[in-house]
């Protein structure tokens, strides 16, 4: 018989639990009870149980947002991973004198404000100073021309401050990568460019299917870019909770929607970690 | 089947040189073993063969044909990798036929062929199964399928037994000698394992600083090393200094070793003899030609075959290996009187 001495698993168990708790579960229940509050117009709300907030949802006005949301943070996420993943994995291939500084360089462009980032990126795409000035110059385009506010501008900037947060979740398998492994593809046949998407790509596709879920999140809750970069009907459903939670005093609903998106980035996490765990 | 001709190929990185002017030609259908210690170039050679390496001068000619600006995927040729690099994301039948699919070979054909060799190989019936699921032997043979799968000129292997056990490592090196005899394909293996060379080699060449130090049929190289690096590396040799003394012998302080080869070098210069542990014999008495040493034993290793004794004279320290029936009466600090037959020793000039 073995003296067990160990820790008891409730006592490890207690402190995560008490974060979580505090951190996480107490603000999401005043926030969900909020949401089925009764809504004062123009005061603020009383305690109570409705779903009026949430009816709010079955409309065509919300699925618009929804849709917008959705499209615009994948494509901003796809964008991401496919500029962060080949630059990555080419990185990772450099020796450690070149990669410490890129990596240290990423850090620092983690440590811009998205203000700074929404800002830059409507002067840059402007009509008076833009890029489109240099194009025109150039003998590129016609006349210059203004690109921003507006879809692709959104688009931009989020898979601008996606990107160092797609290179950091891709270094560190990419890094850990058998070096043999294209170099067997080659071997057997396999150009370079072969090499990479049939061995290189499918190899690391958890690390892709994290990074574009990772991405994808982070997008949806960004706030600043979509307001500073698009035009209303481009806004993100952050925006309009930001919106009704503070210029229309309806935190009611305000409450709904964030539930609501909490609820499906948490169901598209969990599904694709699902179908991740079937494939491999 | 083709014959390999390395021709003063050298490879610098950065300041330094891992290879350095290295010439080798490799017969048609034999089994080349490049054995050296860990960072003696040996990988190097082999990654240049293979292409995934450029060399910074040389050639590497192929039947005739200089095959250097040739890129990898164009070199056709088999490599087993070190880690073995199977790709986890396919099937082992997949992983087999994946040069096979590059060619525009069609599925039924693919899957064919990988049946063929999993049988070569003998591990049928794990075509569908996945690369996690394999052992590591299993995991062995499936790489060495896919190397075979092109039919190469060339089979190139890289320390492919490493992460093997000791047993299975045996059982591999005998299997994929019998392997390479039946398929008659011309075969490089790098290895720092010297039992693994002189079970598997045709030829092995011994390499150590980027340097070629010796070629040879296994034995050759084993009883006639080439120097002391070569001596010690294979089999770890007894190595004494010494001096040519007159009537072909070696001055070993006091003794005086009778050779039975001529030295080359003259009289006066100084030398190393070189002895194999089991060729030394434990005497009572003075043996008849004097070739004898009085040591002093340190160490007694009983190995079950045979016991491994370490004793020390005035040469230093001297191994011998002797028969388990003559353990009897070997004590630590014991004198022992060496005798070092004349047929046996070895002159190194180096």
């Amino acid at each position: 018989m073995s003296v067990r001495n160990s820790t008891p698993g409730y006592v490890l168990a207690f402190f995560p639990t008490l974060a979580l708790g505090v951190l996480f579960l107490v603000p999401f229940g005043i926030m969900a009870s909020i949401s089925v509050a009764h809504r004062v117009t123009g005061g603020f709300y009383e305690p109570g149980f409705t779903l009026a907030s949430y009816w709010r949802f079955v409309s065509p006005f919300f699925g618009g947002i929804l849709l917008n949301s959705v499209v615009l943070s994948a494509l901003a996420a796809m964008l991401a991973v496919m500029i962060a993943f080949p630059f990555t994995y080419l990185l990772t291939r450099q020796p450690r004198r070149i990669q410490v500084p890129v990596l240290v360089g990423l850090l620092a462009v983690l440590s811009l404000s998205e203000v700074i980032v929404g800002f830059s990126w409507s002067t840059l795409l402007s009509r008076s100073a833009g890029i489109s000035n240099l194009f025109v110059a150039i003998g590129l385009m016609e006349k210059a021309q203004s690109w921003t506010p507006g879809f692709y501008a959104v688009i931009a900037g989020l898979t601008y401050v996606s990107l160092p947060y797609a290179t950091m979740v891709l270094y560190p398998a990419l890094s850990r990568l058998d070096p043999e492994l294209p170099e067997a593809a080659r071997t057997l046949g396999a150009s370079p460019l072969r090499a990479f998407f049939e061995v290189i790509v499918p190899v690391s596709r958890r690390a892709i299917v994290a990074c574009l879920i990772m991405a994808f999140v982070y997008s949806l809750g960004s706030y600043l870019l979509p307001s500073l970069l698009g035009r209303p009907q481009h806004w993100t459903i952050t925006v309009h909770i930001t919106d009704q939670a503070i210029y229309q005093s309806n935190l009611p609903f305000a409450s709904a929607m964030a539930v609501f998106l909490l609820v499906t980035a948490l169901l598209l996490v969990g599904f694709t970690q699902r179908f991740l765990g079937e494939k491999a | 089947m083709s014959a390999l001709s390395i021709q003063g190929v050298a490879k610098h990185f950065g300041n330094v040189t891992a290879l350095d002017n290295v010439s080798l030609d490799i017969p048609e259908g034999t089994f080349t073993c490049l054995l050296g210690p860990s960072g003696c170039g040996k990988t190097t050679l082999l990654r240049i063969v293979a292409g995934l390496e450029q060399p910074s001068a040389g050639a590497v000619v192929l039947d005739g044909t200089d095959i250097s600006g040739l890129p990898a995927h164009k070199r056709g040729l088999g490599m087993v990798f070190q880690s073995l690099a199977l790709f986890p994301h396919l099937s082992v039948a997949e992983n087999i036929g994946y040069g096979l699919r590059l060619q525009g070979v069609s599925a039924t054909a693919r899957r064919e062929k990988a049946e063929e060799l999993l049988g070569l190989v003998q591990l049928e019936g794990v075509a569908d199964r996945r690369i996690t699921q394999l052992s590591g032997g299993q995991r062995q043979r499936v790489a060495i399928a896919r190397a075979l799968a092109l039919e190469p000129k060339l089979f190139l292997l890289d320390e492919p037994l490493s992460a093997l056990d000791a047993k299975l490592r045996e059982e591999m090196q005998v299997e994929l000698r019998e392997l390479q005899a039946r398929l008659g394909v011309t075969t490089i293996l790098v290895t720092h394992d010297q039992r693994e060379a002189m079970t598997m080699g045709d030829l092995i060449v011994v390499m150590d600083h980027g340097e070629i130090r010796q070629v040879g049929a296994p034995l050759d190289v084993y009883r006639a090393p080439a120097d002391r690096f070569v001596a010690d590396f294979l089999g770890g040799a007894n190595l004494m200094q010494g001096e040519v003394a007159a009537g072909n012998t070696v001055q070993l302080g006091e003794a005086c070793i009778k050779i039975e080869d001529a030295i080359g070098a003259g009289n006066g210069e100084a030398v190393t003899l070189c002895v194999r542990a089991e060729d030394i014999q434990l005497t009572s008495g003075a043996p008849r030609d004097g070739n004898c040493l009085t040591a002093k034993v340190s160490f007694v290793r009983d190995l079950g075959h045979v016991v491994e004794v370490t004793a020390n004279c005035d040469q230093g320290e001297v191994k011998v290996l002797v028969p388990a029936k003559e353990r009897e009466g070997l004590a630590v600090d014991g004198e022992v009187t060496l005798h070092l037959p004349a047929d046996v020793c070895r002159v190194l000039e180096k």
